[in-house]
């Protein structure tokens, strides 16, 4: 588009946006001094910028920030998920000591698959050992704590 | 989250010309970033993301209205300013020009909306406003262009004396 065939509002706009050719952009600043007209539509080109940016901002409702992050859900399904790293149980557990997880598995009640509540008492010694006195020797254990409490015992 | 909501719900407003339909749309956004997360590159800033993730949100909905909006409000040039009709000095001196504004800006296609808010009310550049949108940057700088040049010919009186 050659400078003809522009109007003066486009000619304006192309100015402030540093789109001329220099060549034009020089003509156009001749005729900012020589034409009325250039230099109202300069100024109206920078009045619109101006009412554009200065527009009054669009505040979201309170609180909807965090309604959203309320009803996001906590993991994400599908097979990157699974890439990530294990349940939130599990790395939550994943720092604890093989005693403390095996209280906090009895206290959230995940203890359940025990067979009996000796059973459960049982473990929970065996996973209180190191903190207290046994007042019998340690088993050892076949399969970790935490998968026979996920897990439930392994059937024989 | 907090940081992006407003840029989400602005352009939600800016091109559903509808509040509660730019909670929804901000909802939906968030959601989809939350299940694509792993898709992101964390080299690569997040701003531009959340902006094409909620620009093209804004368009899927709007791709069933557009024919309703089309078919159902054939009264919609009525609502342009009519720089002629008004009294320009009186809404300039008033400090409408902003509400002219805003009612011009709705006549915009709703691209055209959302590529002057990314521009002006976002403070994008042109290359951030292309990589929100996925437009060229071309394209980006002609379509902002003609979307003053429109904007100024309903505004034309109103301007004149704003920027006096």
């Amino acid at each position: 588009m050659t400078e003809s065939s522009r109007t003066l509002e486009e000619l304006a706009e192309a100015y402030l946006d540093g789109d001329l050719p220099p060549g034009e952009a020089l003509a156009f600043e001749r005729d900012l001094a020589s034409r009325p007209g250039a230099a109202a539509a300069l100024s109206a080109a920078l009045a619109l910028r101006d009412l554009l940016v200065s527009l009054p901002p669009l505040a979201p409702p309170p609180g909807l920030a965090q309604r959203i992050a309320g009803s996001l859900p906590l993991r994400t399904p599908g097979k990157a998920s699974e890439a990530v790293g294990p349940s939130p149980l599990r790395a939550a557990l994943g720092g604890l000591g093989w005693a403390f997880r095996g209280t906090i598995l009895a206290t959230l009640g995940t203890a359940a698959p025990a067979a009996s509540a000796s059973a459960g008492m049982a473990q929970l010694r065996w996973a209180l050992g190191p903190l207290g006195a046994p007042a019998e020797p340690v088993p050892r254990a076949r399969r970790p704590l935490w998968r026979r409490a996920l897990f439930g015992r392994r059937a024989r | 989250m907090v940081r992006f909501t407003p840029l989400v719900y602005r352009l939600g407003v800016r091109m559903l010309r509808s509040e509660a339909e730019a909670e929804d749309v901000s909802q939906e956004v968030f959601l989809r970033m939350h299940r694509s997360f792993e898709a992101y590159d964390p080299t690569r800033p997040l701003g531009p993301w959340v902006a094409r993730t909620a620009y093209h949100a804004c368009l899927r909905r709007l791709e069933g209205t557009a024919r309703i909006e089309r078919a159902g409000d054939p009264e919609a040039l009525d609502a342009v300013p009519d720089a002629g009709g008004k009294d320009p000095e009186k809404a300039a001196l008033s400090g409408e020009a902003s509400a002219l504004l805003l009612r011009a800006l709705e006549e915009l296609p709703a691209q055209d909306r959302a590529l002057l808010d990314l521009r002006y009310q976002e403070g994008l550049s042109d290359a951030e406003v292309s990589e929100a949108t996925g437009i060229p940057v071309g394209t980006v700088k002609t379509r902002i262009f003609r979307a003053r040049v429109r904007l100024r010919g309903w505004l034309e009186p109103a301007l004149g004396r704003h920027g006096t």
